[in-house]
């Protein structure tokens, strides 16, 4: 194959690279948060936009997309608070409908997921933002620690009160709902 | 009484306390299919997924998803769309507009392909997905055939970084080259991949014998993919491309001419080229993809001919 001799892109080639690489994945965390097909397609690009406008904010021994992810999360998360879309009756309504003829599997992962994002908009942001890399990126303590640059047993203990925080709101609105007995967090 | 919900997700807890180095994390594979992971992760993930049938079914997942998003939003729209709210929020035009090698665009882009960058991958999709199609313990016998049960060939498209995965569908441009990767039929004598352009051109682009190779022994699909040798560099006709990878247990010469004739046959019937899957062949299996090229080139100069890297 020809090697190419030039080291740097064409603007165009840049960005379809850029897009090509992480679009789809910026654009997913923007939808989880925002729901709206048409926000969230908005959002992903204001996201890469202050990211361009914010590079030398790059901390390097992260990779982009965690950087990318970190500016997603944290755009969408103002978003949803500033809007303090209220949550429960649609809630409740979806669930209602959607339990009639469907099997309990599908029902519990999308209520779980429901229940995520809608105690999302109930907690801080700070909060919020280590929940969606915890239960929805699946990260594991070092990586969030490193990510928002806090030790483990803040992790801990952030995470628990977003736990707290999040039953207390359900029990609230959904008194039909039970949870695991808590876990002592050590 | 109603019954009541129980809620899980919430006692995560348990999960964090008893985490063990094992774990790759949703991100993590993200991270993966982006091509930023520092070369040794990637190469123990690569690893973990010749062996690790649920951990590939998530990649798997993952890699739908951005098929999917990728058909929603083609590139061209994605352009508009940026272009459209960068103006729209031009506070400073030096920053957001700036065109040229110094652009912050460029800068991103020249950073996360350097070396010293924590990703520094250049294989965004080629690397990665070498590997995903490894189904451990997958010689359970003959697969079925036809082109729904199981992706047999797949493609590649080479750029000045490196390779990435081509996405059924996608759109390409004129000097684009393509590389393609076929996951072999076992059982099969002879293989032939065909091409049919948007004017109806019907190409073979490559064949091969396996009267020498071992398909006599085991059944199955073989559990690794292939890259060609050949690559294709896209000419400038534009319209949907499709390429069948088609495999027989007859001779390479009577598949050679059943394919050429069948291709022919779906030109002549104007069949269309994003619908039609396979040809009308015996065979013991094929599969097909497709690609949409439109209008405009990647490159001056670049020859429309099969070429070898």
């Amino acid at each position: 194959m020809k090697k190419s001799t030039e080291s740097t892109l064409s603007e165009k080639e840049a960005l379809r690279e850029f897009s090509e690489r992480y679009a789809a994945r910026v654009y997913g965390r923007c939808r989880y948060i925002i729901h709206d097909e048409q926000e969230a397609e908005d959002a992903m690009q204001d996201v890469f936009i202050k990211a361009m406008k914010n590079l030398d904010g790059f901390r390097q021994e992260a990779a982009p997309l965690t950087w990318l992810t970190r500016i997603a999360t944290n755009h969408c998360l103002n978003i949803i608070r500033a809007k303090r879309a209220p949550w429960h009756e649609k809630y409740k309504t979806e669930v209602k409908v959607r339990g009639e003829g469907e099997n309990s599997a599908a029902i519990r992962f999308a209520e779980d997921d429901q229940l995520l994002q809608l105690c999302l908009r109930q907690v801080d942001k700070d909060l919020a933002e280590i929940a969606i890399y915890h239960f929805v990126d699946e990260m594991n303590q070092a990586e969030i620690c490193k990510l928002v640059n806090v030790s483990a047993p803040t992790l801990r203990k952030r995470l628990r009160s977003f736990i707290d925080l999040s039953r207390d709101a359900i029990r609230q609105e959904m008194p039909n709902v039970d949870f695991r007995p808590a876990l002592v967090c050590r | 009484m109603s019954e009541k919900m129980t809620v899980d997700f919430l006692d995560a807890l348990s999960n964090l306390e008893s985490e063990t180095n094992s774990h790759i994390s949703r991100h993590e594979l993200e991270c993966f299919i982006a091509g930023d992971l520092v070369k040794e992760r990637r190469g123990e993930i690569e690893a973990q997924l010749l062996i690790d049938a649920p951990l590939k079914a998530r990649v798997e997942r993952l890699f739908a998803v951005e098929r999917a998003f990728q058909t929603k939003m083609p590139f061209a729209r994605f352009e508009k769309d940026f272009e459209s709210r960068a103006s729209a929020q031009n506070s400073s035009p030096e920053k957001v507009d700036q065109r040229g090698e110094n652009s912050l665009l460029q800068r991103f882009m020249d950073w996360a392909a350097s070396p010293s960058a924590i990703g520094g991958s250049a294989l965004v999709g080629a690397a990665a997905l070498f590997f995903l199609v490894a189904s451990p313990g997958d010689e359970t016998g003959l697969r079925s055939k036809g082109a729904k049960e199981g992706v047999k060939i797949s493609f590649y498209v080479q750029s000045e970084k490196g390779a990435r995965l081509g996405v059924d569908g996608e759109e390409l441009r004129e000097g684009e080259r393509l590389q393609f990767a076929l996951h072999d039929d076992l059982r099969a004598r002879a293989m032939v991949v065909v091409g049919i352009d948007g004017n109806g051109q019907v190409s073979i682009i490559t064949s091969e014998s396996f009267a020498e190779k071992t398909n006599t022994t085991k059944g199955g699909v073989a559990p690794k993919k292939r890259l060609l040798t050949e690559s294709l560099v896209l000419d400038d006709t534009v319209g949907a491309e499709r390429f069948f990878v088609i495999y027989s247990e007859g001779s390479l010469a009577e598949l050679q001419k059943a394919a050429q004739t069948a291709a022919e046959e779906i030109v002549a019937s104007h069949k269309d080229l994003e619908k039609v899957e396979v040809l009308d062949v015996k065979s013991l299996s094929q599969s097909s993809i497709h690609i949409v090229k439109t209008a405009g080139s990647k490159r001056k100069g670049s020859p429309a001919a099969l070429s070898a890297p």
